[in-house]
């Protein structure tokens, strides 16, 4: 029986193992041509993401991942590492150049894992734009179970998107 | 003279070295704008815990084949917790209208630590370590200190992943999810603890993952009931109230009869779940006695949408005629319901909605429970267990992590010996 399980059970993807950020990136930017780029914000830049986000911002140093097709910009990827529990998550959140959110991906997750959202919950995020219904309270469902994973996720979702919005479609 | 000369002759002398090093100024400025560039992704991969992608020429990169998995970053100790306080002030009248004594109370409920460890990203070990009632001490004995569950994760795959050691049944909402700020009311529902016997652990293996189509599930085997009472050790045992005097707990468990237990849960859309769960076993361990098969079930809804909190449950119970009445008949376990029925359903509504992350939740629940719907022969049913609960309260947010709970609980049953009581609690979790 184990010979029969064990080669089955091993050539399953391994549920612990998220995407690194490599396969996130490609995942949210499938044949892109991806370019990182830094920002240091200004104060006033600073302020103006928290006043959009309704969210705390932890630095104002900031990396983006550009996407590029053929020269054009398809979307920009933010790393957002955040508190979950007592213990960290990262996620990349893909954000196309109208501000709507193209994919949220978790690319690491210290909390134990039946604290993680599951695929179907996190794809709620997929279209979202930067408004009063971007929360738990609004179009995201709360997700049972696991309430601080979700108002984590949101406050990064909330957070990349008012960033996106200071930096890229504002600066322009 | 000389004074102004001498500035203007080092100038003139300086003049041809500054014109050699500027060369050099901008190889230091590529190299430091190297180094920053470096120390920059450095810490990015730092903030994240995850390895950045490497910046390749002309500060763009491919994706490697071999890229490095996050979980490469230091793995270790998880900790958490969560804790309950409640008050109780009884009503002063049974539900006939008769006297009733003087009651409050005011408990240090629950205080829960809970650890970890991630040894690599396949092992796993979660451990909750309980202390009820202001924990145990030689002078205070009504409380206890307790390991709630202590288990191995091997994650394997999505679909299959295997638990052993002591674990949570997985068995209605709250035995598994009983974090105070998880669900309403200052106590959890009658029907979770007296039909469905939260906070329900035991010894066991098995096996949980994820499924096509938005289904999870548990399976587990684990260490039976005993529904013998046992004065040595304070084991209850059976009576006809409830089932959850036969909670083993894993403590030196009779184990000559395992049990099964497990729950399907589907998730159609995000925030709503359907689902089932059940136990079944022998709940008579004693060697070469009449087995008391104890089959439990339940079934479940919830949905939470745009401050809406829904959930409702209904499970039965039932234990073998034959294996009740093999009991000694002058014992509380004979009185044990051989069929058991209790359902409850709840609603709250967040007034506070869009109003950030505060909550201020109003809410109802209607519950029904018989313990001995159905008894052996020679057992009169007390018609003190077939009991209905209202319960009308307020859940208070500050942040998702505390709550302030304050409710009503309007208690009557058929021997109209009901007692009503008002209740606050205070619970937190991080």
């Amino acid at each position: 029986m184990i010979r029969v399980l064990a080669p089955l059970c091993l050539s399953l993807p391994l549920f612990a193992t998220l995407p690194t950020t490599q396969e996130a990136l490609a995942l949210a930017f499938p044949g892109a041509q991806l370019a990182r780029r830094e920002f240091v914000l200004s104060e006033a830049q600073a302020g103006q993401v928290k006043a959009l986000a309704q969210v705390e911002l932890p630095g104002r140093w900031t990396v983006t991942y550009e996407a590029r097709r053929n020269g054009t910009l398809v979307g920009v990827g933010f790393f957002d590492t955040h508190r979950v529990r007592t213990l960290n998550e990262t996620l990349l959140v893909a954000i196309s150049p109208e501000g709507r959110v193209l994919r949220v991906e978790s690319v690491a997750f210290h909390e134990p894992a039946e604290y993680m959202a599951k695929e179907a919950w996190v794809k709620q995020f997929g279209g979202k734009a930067l408004d009063p219904q971007l929360s738990l309270k609004g179009a995201i469902h709360p997700l049972s179970g696991a309430t601080l994973t979700a108002h984590a996720m949101t406050d990064a979702a909330r957070r990349c998107l008012a960033l996106h919005q200071v930096l890229y479609r504002e600066a322009k | 003279m000389k004074s102004l000369l001498t500035p203007l002759m080092c100038a003139l002398l300086a003049a041809p070295a500054f014109a050699q090093e500027k060369p050099d100024t901008d190889k230091r400025i590529a190299e430091l704008e190297r180094r920053l560039n470096a120390m920059s992704q450095e810490l990015e991969t730092q903030k994240t815990g995850a390895a950045m992608p490497a910046a390749a020429e002309e500060g763009r990169f491919g994706l490697a084949p071999s890229a490095s998995k996050v979980y490469g970053v230091p793995s270790g100790l998880s900790i958490g917790g969560y804790g309950e306080f409640l008050y109780q002030n009884f009503e002063s009248k049974l539900q006939d209208g008769s006297k009733a004594p003087r009651e409050t109370g005011l408990d240090a409920l629950r205080l829960v630590l809970y650890t970890g460890y991630k040894f690599n990203e396949h092992i796993v070990f979660n451990s909750e370590i309980e202390f009820e009632h202001g924990g145990y001490s030689d002078e205070s004995k009504a409380g206890e200190a307790k390991v709630e569950f202590a288990y191995l994760d091997f994650l394997i795959n999505k679909a299959v992943n295997v638990r052993a050691g002591m674990m949570l049944l997985p068995v209605g909402f709250i035995n598994e999810l009983h974090e105070p700020p998880a669900f309403l009311g200052a106590q959890r529902p009658l029907v979770e603890r007296r039909i469905i016997p939260s906070t329900w652990h035991e010894n066991g293996v098995g096996i949980h993952g994820e499924l096509a189509g938005n289904l999870s599930y548990r399976l587990f085997l684990v260490n039976g009931m005993n529904a013998n009472p046992d004065e040595e050790t304070g084991h209850e045992g059976f009576t006809g109230a409830s089932i959850k005097g036969g909670r083993q707990f894993g403590k030196e468990a009779q184990a000559n009869s395992l049990a099964w237990t497990g729950r399907l849960d589907w998730a159609p859309m995000p925030g709503a779940t359907l689902g089932f769960s059940f136990y079944r076993g022998n709940s008579n361990p004693v060697d070469g006695a009449e087995a008391l098969v104890t089959t439990l079930w339940d079934i479940h809804a919830e949905y939470r949408a745009s401050g809406l909190q829904l959930r409702g449950l209904f499970s039965r119970i039932t234990n073998s005629e034959a294996g009740v009445a093999a009991l000694p008949a002058t014992g509380d376990g004979f009185q044990t319901g051989t069929r058991q029925f209790g359902g409850y359903l709840e609603a709250g509504y967040d007034v506070l909605r869009g109003s950030g992350k505060q909550a201020l939740i109003p809410f109802v629940r209607y519950e029904r429970l018989n313990s001995q719907q159905r008894v052996v022969d020679g057992v009169t049913p007390d018609l003190a267990n077939d009991v209905t609960v209202k319960t009308y309260g307020v859940s208070y947010k500050p942040i998702p992590n505390v709550a302030m709970k304050a409710d009503w609980n309007q208690i009557e049953n058929r021997a109209r010996t009901g007692r009503s009581q008002f209740n606050v609690g205070l619970g937190f979790y991080f």
